[in-house]
């Protein structure tokens, strides 16, 4: 029941003396209300700012935060008021909605802070009044999109490749990716260097070259070194026949690389020669295979391989279908129109060229376009006054469906720069992030060194421990059993990158992000997949070796974001509450990073040691895990 | 040039036609929109003239407001706001005849003040008070007597407002059974209609209906 008709139930109950001459049994007791029976006024402190309401406005949704028990939690005390660390900014539409009844998205927020900020107070976004679910809806998929791409683009072609990948595997990467290896660029370059070739020796062929001696006709060169261009053909063909039945092979599904675009494409563009092999030199079959040999221009659509822009634009115009389709409908029926007028307005003239109509509609399409070849001109009067017309409708017919096109073009060209953009990006953010992660790490090497996990009572180790935070020292103690329960030590990066020498060059990422070895040979042998959550973890508390790639660093942090339930924020805020600042002169800042990561692939273990990420960086103010997110923040 | 401020649909066939011509269309019409704004008389005045204490009209009034910010309630609303309460059946006739009992002055809303006297007779009056209150919401015609048929649409809206999933099983005769229950008991001189003075009598002999009428405390 909606709640806001609460406050109309005692005229409800009221209304019921229509029925008490009617019943035939007694009426029921009415219940008894002990309870207070006067509103009162409610104060909520958002983050200083005081918001006064009454208690009925918040009890009109009893399944919401603020209607329900659940803002008990919230409430302080000392200054009888209900106390949340939110935005106020947004807490003012969330209370406008208990007040209205209706609840507004403000659109100069972001869609997924104000999600977020829903989610935190029970209420459901679907209850978004209808002026401004539109804006809403259109801001998350706008987000969530970006965000896709953003996970796509982060995700499979950069990465190495596992070690159990096979050699089809490793294939398919070289001919999807060429910049993977050395093997598959050169065959990148060749492959184009062919496409070329042979797109240039079919143009070519057809020039006319000297005649031969001996004869005056003028020959193609096509004729005139057909041995030459013969074997060009030939070992184009061969390489692209090669290259085709290579990413045959190599596809991880065939059917559907069969029924892709470009391997139609190629088909088609080996196809004729094969044709033209096995057809007889007969002359009536001829000409159907010189008309094969227009197929050949195919090839250079195989340059789309080569080329991005070119992919664009055909994705473009697949895009715009249906815009296109108006276009060529429009036309169609303009062109109709106009020829059937064109042909009776001339059908009197002697010699006139507009024959017939369909035969006007080679002039109704010159003209619109306005192109005016001048091969056919109207001569009568009237003649004149619709050709006249007919190119003045062709330019608005044309104009009307070019912009949409233009547009489409433009948001698909710039959603792709941005998608390159974003991975230039993020290499160079993976190395700063590492960087920072690299200093927090050797904050307990450091530690260490000062023997600071000596006796707590003992004099050497004072000293260091009066710089530190309460929190530090937990840290650091807590790194402490754990050394001491598996038996060994964190070392540092150079020591770990000597042992790491000794180790084969395709190790898994894992053990290259671990400096206890041991724990990563313990990890290791069974399940890589495991292995990489270990290697998560030990992120935090080490130093990461750099020395694999940034592939490794979008490796090992997707899976430390997982669906965590948001209730684990609150857990984490907490533990940051008692954070001091260090003086330590060892102190060195780092930005506050966000790492957009794209969901982990393996929502079914969720990391355990969570709660010790807050403790990686100096002076954490807050973790939080969000869905998507790692944020990790330092002073 | 006047602004247009209409959509401009394609596939609305009457522009293709011509018979509809947008560009002469007056668009102040838009905004003549009846923003009625009624503003309730003083609380002093109310306080006077009902039983109810200040605190009471103001928690009334802010809930009433709340719902209706223009002040009245139209049927429309009276019967959205009423069909919340049932949301099994079909409360709409009985929504109406609530809404004539309450709009006095048949003006066809019901404002705070209408809305404030009616509650007032219903939850702090007599039980004659209610009696009549009562008898008025059933004279759906207000000639001073209950007919058969009159009773007969009441008791249909009541029982309509159970819906069909009720145990037993709903019978169609079971409102006109109701009815010719009702003026066994009520019609003294059986001459087929219920006169107010009949009602208040046999009301007040009615142990069940007096005993009943204790649903009223605590409502407010």
């Amino acid at each position: 029941m909606a709640a806001g008709v609460a406050t109309w139930l005692p005229f409800a109950r009221a209304a019921a003396v229509g029925w008490l001459p009617l019943a035939r049994k007694t009426m029921p007791r009415p219940p008894v209300d002990k309870s207070s029976r006067s509103d009162e006024i409610l104060f909520v402190n958002v983050s200083g700012q005081r918001f006064q309401t009454w208690k009925n406005t918040l009890d009109r949704y009893p399944d919401t935060l603020l209607g329900s028990s659940e803002k008990e939690f919230f409430f302080n005390e000392d200054t009888q008021e209900y106390f949340f660390d939110r935005d106020p900014e947004m807490f003012r539409h969330i209370l406008n909605f208990y007040r209205t009844g209706k609840l507004h998205y403000p659109r100069h927020e972001c869609v997924q802070a104000f999600d977020e900020e829903l989610a935190f107070y029970g209420i459901v976004p679907e209850i978004i009044g209808d002026c401004c679910m539109e804006e809403y809806r259109d801001r998350k998929k706008e987000n969530q999109e970006r965000l896709a791409e953003d996970t796509e683009a982060g995700e499979a072609t950069d990465t190495p490749l596992p070690d159990s990948a096979t050699s089809r595997e490793r294939l398919w990467r070289a001919f999807e990716n060429p910049h993977t290896s050395t093997m598959a660029l050169v065959f990148y370059y060749v492959t184009g260097f062919f496409i070329a070739v042979s797109v240039i020796a079919n143009v070519v062929e057809t020039v006319p070259c000297r005649p031969l001696k001996g004869t005056v006709k003028e020959l193609p060169c096509g004729e005139k070194y057909s041995l030459a261009f013969f074997c060009m053909d030939t070992a184009c063909v061969l390489i692209f026949t090669f290259e085709y039945l290579m990413r045959l092979f190599a596809a991880p599904c065939r059917c559907k690389f069969a029924r892709s675009v470009m391997s139609v494409i190629d088909v088609v563009a080996i196809m004729p020669y094969y044709i033209g092999l096995v057809m007889p030199e007969n002359e009536d079959v001829s000409g159907a295979f010189v008309t094969l040999r227009v197929f050949r221009v195919f090839r250079i659509f195989k340059f789309s391989r080569h080329s991005q822009g070119l992919r664009i634009l055909g994705y473009t115009l697949k895009s715009c279908a249906s815009e296109l389709g108006f276009l060529l409908f429009s036309l169609t029926m303009a062109i109709i129109i106009f020829a059937t007028v064109m042909f009776y307005a001339e059908k009197g003239t002697k010699g006139s060229s507009f024959t017939s109509i369909p035969a006007s509609f080679w002039y109704t399409i010159v003209t619109m376009t306005t192109l005016g070849y001048g091969d056919m001109v109207p001569n009568t009067i009237a003649g004149k006054i619709f050709g006249s017309i007919c190119s003045l409708s062709g330019v608005l017919v044309i104009a009307l469906p070019v912009p949409v096109i233009v547009s489409n073009f433009s948001r698909i060209y710039h959603q792709n720069q941005r998608a390159d953009k974003m991975r230039a990006q993020q290499k160079v953010r993976m190395a700063r992030i590492r960087m920072a992660k690299k200093g927090t790490a050797n904050a307990f090497l450091q530690f260490k060194e000062d023997g600071g996990l000596g006796d707590p009572d003992s004099n050497s180790s004072a000293l260091c421990l009066k710089n530190r935070s309460a929190f530090e020292n937990q840290h650091h103690h807590l790194l402490h059993c754990l050394e001491k329960t598996t038996n060994h030590e964190f070392t540092d990066e150079m020591a770990y990158s000597e042992m790491c020498l000794t180790e084969s060059v395709g190790y898994r990422t894992s053990r290259s992000t671990s400096l206890s070895s041991q724990q990563g040979a313990l990890n290791n042998g069974c399940c890589p997949r495991r292995a990489r959550r270990r290697a998560a973890m030990r992120l935090a508390n080490s130093t990461v070796s750099v020395s694999r790639g940034s592939g490794q660093e979008l490796d090992t942090l997707p899976v430390k974001s997982t669906n965590l339930p948001l209730q684990t924020r609150s857990s984490l805020n907490a533990r940051a509450v008692d954070i001091k600042l260090n003086c330590s002169d060892r102190d060195f800042t780092a930005a506050i990073i966000s790492i957009p990561t794209p969901p982990s692939n393996t929502p079914d273990e969720s990391p355990p040691s969570s709660p010790a990420i807050p403790g990686i960086l100096r002076n954490t103010r807050a973790t939080a895990y969000l869905q998507d997110a790692v944020k990790i923040s330092s002073l | 040039m006047k602004t247009k401020n209409r959509d401009q649909s394609l596939s609305d066939s009457r522009e293709l036609d011509g018979s509809y011509d947008q560009l002469t269309d007056s668009i102040e019409d838009d905004f003549e929109l009846s923003t009625v704004c009624h503003r309730p008389e003083s609380m002093d005045k109310l306080q006077d003239q009902t039983k109810f204490t200040k605190k009471e009209l103001q928690v009334l009034y802010r809930g009433f407001k709340n719902e209706c910010p223009s002040g009245v309630v139209n049927e429309e609303n009276f019967k959205t706001i009423y069909s919340q309460f049932f949301p099994q059946g079909d409360s709409s006739m009985y929504a109406h005849f609530l809404f004539e009992a309450f709009d006095t002055d048949k003006n066809g809303s019901v404002s705070f003040e209408d809305f404030v006297f009616g509650l007032s007779i219903i939850l702090r009056g007599t039980i004659n008070d209610r009696l009549n209150w009562a008898f008025n919401l059933y004279d759906l015609n207000k000639d001073g007597c209950i007919t058969k048929e009159e009773m007969l649409d009441i008791m249909k809206s009541i029982y309509d407002m159970m819906g069909k999933c009720t145990y037993p099983n709903m019978q169609d005769e079971a409102p006109r059974e109701h009815v010719e229950n009702f003026f066994q008991k009520m019609d003294r001189n059986k001459d087929g209609v219920v006169t107010i003075e009949e009602f208040i009598e046999s009301c007040q002999k009615d142990e069940n209906i007096m005993q009943s009428m204790q649903l009223f405390d605590n409502v407010i």
